[in-house]
């Protein structure tokens, strides 16, 4: 297989707990808690108006390589419909982990929704960073946004994307 | 009752376009070489359009695995039983070609090798193709007018997931059937680079080879 790539979350109170969430299905939903747990989501909802927790991800590379690097993250597509939704994310990638805050921190613009063309996420604090033995990128964060006209129940899917180079 | 009639009408519309554009989306994408895994029943789908997968793919989950031939005449391979090597393993002062090899074959004439091939020439700095489809213009740049001087091996894979996340509302769930999708997508960059420039193909999964030049 080469480079085994997967999504890890790290969640709770700095420094935090590391959870392995995989590579398919439905890996996280925005919510009003924090955790790495993906099927409780109705029992904390973002009520219209509100944001959620930030979710603090970031791609996890094992097995045999000799490079990973160029790493660029976007969304997609959206969700449908959005009528008042917004996914933040924190451009900055940081390389420290902070606690997750369901108000404005890090997620200070739109994710990106196109492919980014260049490295958007860092690694070891710089675009142009590699892995050359397993490890992780630097934190992709993301967080829900909604407005008052975002209408009650699920939100439906979006579809996020991870792309980089092999060596 | 003429309205609810027009409603049906105009739900049916749209669920058929709905249907139409699904399948349409779907078929494009198998055929760039998207590959799109349900999570719950695992099932993949690939190109119809290749004969067949090898059972080298099944292994790697690599569309294309290079091979590096020395000129002593040994070779040395990315996957070979339970080794595997990368970029680092290869010693390019004793390269004579290294090649991008498909684990698919392409549809070819009865006792042609359906693999596709494709090859760097490390001597001349020339490419080879053996399948897959090529356009005139590729093949120009690639089979003409290697660059000068030293040459530094250019080797690598590209990898896109894309995976969806997220609830249908309840009251729709049930007419569904597509969440937990993840789509991957494979291309495979060979060439080279010297003081004066760099001429490396760009190979799709689905066997299209691109040409890039700086």
């Amino acid at each position: 297989m080469a480079a085994n790539f997967s999504w890890s979350q790290t969640y709770g109170t700095s420094p935090g707990t590391v959870a392995a969430l995989g590579i398919s299905g439905n890996l996280f939903n925005y919510k009003r808690a924090d955790d790495a747990v993906a099927a409780n989501y109705s029992a904390h909802p973002v009520t219209a108006g509100q944001k959620s927790y930030e979710v603090w991800l970031r791609g996890k590379f094992t097995g045999s390589f000799n490079k990973v690097d160029n790493i660029k993250f976007h969304r997609s597509t959206d969700f449908s419909p959005n009528t008042g939704l917004s996914i933040l994310w924190a451009p900055s990638t940081p390389s420290a982990y902070e606690t997750p805050v369901t108000g404005a921190n890090v997620c200070v613009s739109g994710v990106p929704s196109a492919d980014p063309g260049t490295a958007n996420v860092r690694i070891a604090g710089v675009l142009s960073g590699a892995l050359t033995a397993s490890g992780y990128t630097d934190y992709i964060v993301t967080q829900l946004s909604t407005t008052s006209a975002a209408p009650a129940g699920d939100s439906s899917l979006a579809i996020f994307t991870l792309a980089y180079d092999e060596s | 009752m003429d309205k609810i009639n027009e409603k049906i009408d105009s739900l049916l519309k749209i669920r058929q376009d709905a249907m139409f554009n699904y399948a349409r989306s779907t078929s494009e994408l198998i055929d760039l070489g998207v590959k799109i895994k349900n999570k719950e029943t695992d099932d993949t789908i690939v190109p119809v359009s290749f004969e067949q997968y090898l059972d080298k793919y099944n292994i790697s989950n690599l569309e294309f695995e290079w091979e590096a031939k020395y000129k002593d005449g040994s070779v040395l391979r990315q996957f070979e039983g339970e080794e595997q090597r990368n970029f680092s393993h290869i010693d390019q002062e004793r390269l004579a070609s290294i090649s991008f090899i498909s684990n698919f074959n392409w549809p070819s004439e009865e006792g042609r090798d359906p693999r596709i091939i494709v090859r760097l020439n490390w001597e001349t700095g020339l490419f080879e193709f053996q399948n897959g489809f090529i356009s005139q213009d590729v093949r120009s740049v690639a089979c003409m007018n290697p660059l000068e001087g030293e040459k530094k091996l250019i080797l690598f894979s590209r990898k896109r997931f894309s995976s969806s996340n997220g609830e249908i509302n309840n009251q729709y769930k049930e007419f569904f059937p597509f969440e937990d999708e993840v789509f991957y997508y494979n291309r495979f960059i060979l060439g080279y680079e010297t003081k004066t420039g760099t001429k490396a193909l760009i190979i799709n999964p689905n066997g299209n080879i691109e040409i890039f030049e700086k």
